[in-house]
């Protein structure tokens, strides 16, 4: 599954760079739609390659059993925010549709349809934030915390 | 409520969700969220649900993974060895000889690339050896490498400066423009600093074989590649026909171009550069998602407008608040990085600096360099990290290696403030036109 979403994300990514060059009516609401597609569909695999950062300077100073609590706490934390978050989308698309609400742009697009990009999205991210809970709960290494550390003794090109 | 109150208590509440470990983006998003259900009477789920939507299928934003991308092609090709061999031979008579290579090498690789670690490490990857085997000083060595590195985000095109854009709500191509000069000034300050050691302990450096004429016109051809592509770049953004994003497109065709003549081309290399690039647009993403709610909160609870007018009120001298605002910002680079740092401060830092007669495109470029300068310091500086473990040498040693390229930073932002034209002057020249 993880697979899938890699390709439909790069793929995504791929339209985009397509479209830029030519004028294809509406370019730049499809343009949107890719970069939402993108970063939601892309979400799990960046989490899963240790990619999205936090601070971890506390963490890095705390003994194993601490450290352990606040990564449980943290992983928690994520899963009830997106799961929050993953409801309201779906809120927001199911009455985007029965409101039936289309783009303004030169070819129409009902809005739900982009939106379910936000909403499949997230809910993977949820799946995958849960996964790495039982994991952490279990007494297990987070994948992303394996990556983490594997970061350090390797060059990773970042956003900066 | 006091606003002033509930101001600091939502930043106990960020700082204490930071340190916990969350990630910055849902630490950003729960903050965000707090501040909506504690200060008015909105529905915070559909409220953040709809902010998140709204910013997320903006196209202004596909200009990242394009700019994205093209760094991740040439970071894989060998753009740097033409780069490193192009130069060599014309610098060669010049007091601090190849240490200028560091300083200009990074200067060209940051006008094709948008990022200041991609930019150090691409050159240092093959200036650091290089520059080893010949008996250059090590600490001047590793010090130009970090501080000339981070040029990469300040000569445009730059991840940093769209994200600044996106949250700012200025033009991403303005932006690039205002980006040129000061991105010139602080080159010049580099290479004056080596030319000064140079001059001073002409004994530290090494000597070369003079390079003739010949040699120079075949480094030019090592260099050609790269010229063609800054040059179309530049143009690009120059041009005001394309978009940024169409910039970043055709940076893209033209990395894969120059990939492919060089040989470096081939589907691992080019499914690796794509994975990266999502990669880091989504870790962007993320946090660009926690900003939008964020940003939703102060502009409905109208925290950042009460900061403003209290700020105004005091009639503090500009410059005053402006080194208040730099403190602030090394203090939090010392522990966030760039699109963390820019993206938690600019919904309420901005209005302040404005109210203080600043113009926003100023204030991009101003924010820049804070990033450029907390990419250099520790514990979390990510061109530390990169001279860390190319050289093998401890932390200490190459932040104590990199300050006097911190202080000429420094240094810059204080000519900036008092020359602010450095900074506008280029774009208001492209806008009348």
């Amino acid at each position: 599954m993880l697979f899938l979403i890699l390709i439909a994300a790069l793929t995504l990514a791929q339209i985009a760079s397509r479209l830029m060059g030519t004028s294809v009516p509406s370019a730049d609401d499809f343009a949107g739609f890719c970069m939402a597609g993108c970063v939601f569909l892309g979400m799990t695999y960046t989490l899963r390659s240790g990619g999205h950062i936090r601070v971890l300077t506390l963490l890095a100073h705390l003994s194993p059993g601490p450290r352990r609590v606040l990564e449980v706490a943290a992983a928690a934390a994520a899963v009830a925010i997106v799961g929050t978050l993953t409801w309201y989308a779906g809120e927001m698309l199911l009455v985007t549709r029965s409101a039936g609400e289309y783009t303004l742009g030169q070819v129409p697009v009902p809005k739900w349809i982009p939106m379910l990009f936000m909403v499949t999205g997230l809910a993977v991210f949820l799946i995958a934030l849960l996964d790495e809970l039982v994991r952490v709960l279990r007494g297990g290494k987070p994948i992303y915390v394996v990556r983490e550390e594997e970061s350090t003794t390797s060059i990773k090109p970042t956003a900066e | 409520m006091d606003l002033t109150l509930v101001a600091l208590l939502l930043l106990g509440f960020l700082l204490a969700t930071l340190a916990l470990g969350l990630w910055i983006g849902l630490a950003l998003l729960v903050t965000g969220a707090a501040a909506i259900a504690f200060l008015t009477t909105a529905p915070v789920g559909t409220m953040a649900a709809t902010a998140i939507w709204g910013d997320s299928n903006d196209w202004t934003l596909t200009a990242l993974p394009m700019f994205l991308w093209m760094g991740e092609i040439l970071y894989r090709t060998k753009v740097s060895d033409g780069l490193f061999r192009g130069l060599a031979p014309w610098l060669t008579a010049v007091p601090g000889r190849l240490l200028h290579v560091n300083v200009l090498g990074c200067a060209m690789f940051s006008a094709v690339s948008g990022s200041s670690t991609a930019t150090c490490a691409t050159v240092s990857r093959i200036a650091l050896p290089e520059l080893k085997k010949r008996g250059y000083p090590e600490p001047i060595t590793i010090g130009s490498l970090a501080g000339a590195g981070t040029l990469g985000i300040l000569i445009p095109p730059s991840i940093i400066m769209i994200v600044y854009a996106v949250a700012a709500d200025v033009s991403i191509l303005h932006l690039f423009i205002a980006g040129i000069l000061p991105g010139l000034l602080v080159t010049a300050l580099f290479s004056a600093y080596i030319l000064g050691y140079g001059l001073l302990r002409p004994q530290a450096i090494p000597r070369e074989a003079s390079a003739d004429w010949s040699a120079r016109l075949r480094g030019l051809r090592e260099l050609a590649p790269s010229l063609l592509l800054i040059v179309g770049v530049i143009a690009g953004i120059f041009s005001g026909v394309a978009t940024a994003t169409e910039v970043g497109a055709l940076g893209v065709l033209g990395a894969l171009v120059i990939a492919a003549l060089m040989g470096t081309l081939n589907w691992r290399t080019f499914m690796q550069s794509a994975y990266s690039a999502v990669a880091v647009t989504c870790m962007i993403g993320l946090i660009l998602q926690g900003s939008s709610v964020l940003s939703a909160a102060m502009a409905f609870t109208g925290i950042p407008r009460a900061l403003a007018q209290w700020v105004a009120a005091m009639q503090l001298n500009p410059y005053l608040v402006i080194a208040a605002l730099c403190v602030v910002y090394l203090l939090l680079g010392t522990a966030l990085e760039g699109v963390s740092m820019i993206l938690l401060t600019t919904s309420i830092a901005l209005p302040i600096v404005v109210a203080a007669g600043f113009n926003p495109l100023w204030f991009g470029v101003f924010i820049v360099i804070m990033t450029e300068l907390s990419t250099l310091s520790p514990p979390v500086g990510f061109n530390l990290f990169v001279l860390q473990m190319m050289t093998g040498r401890d932390a200490m040693y190459v932040t104590r290696a990199t300050m006097p390229f911190f202080t000429l930073l420094v240094v810059a932002v204080a000519i900036l403030a008092a020359f602010p034209e450095i900074v506008t002057w280029l774009p208001q020249k492209v806008m009348t036109r």
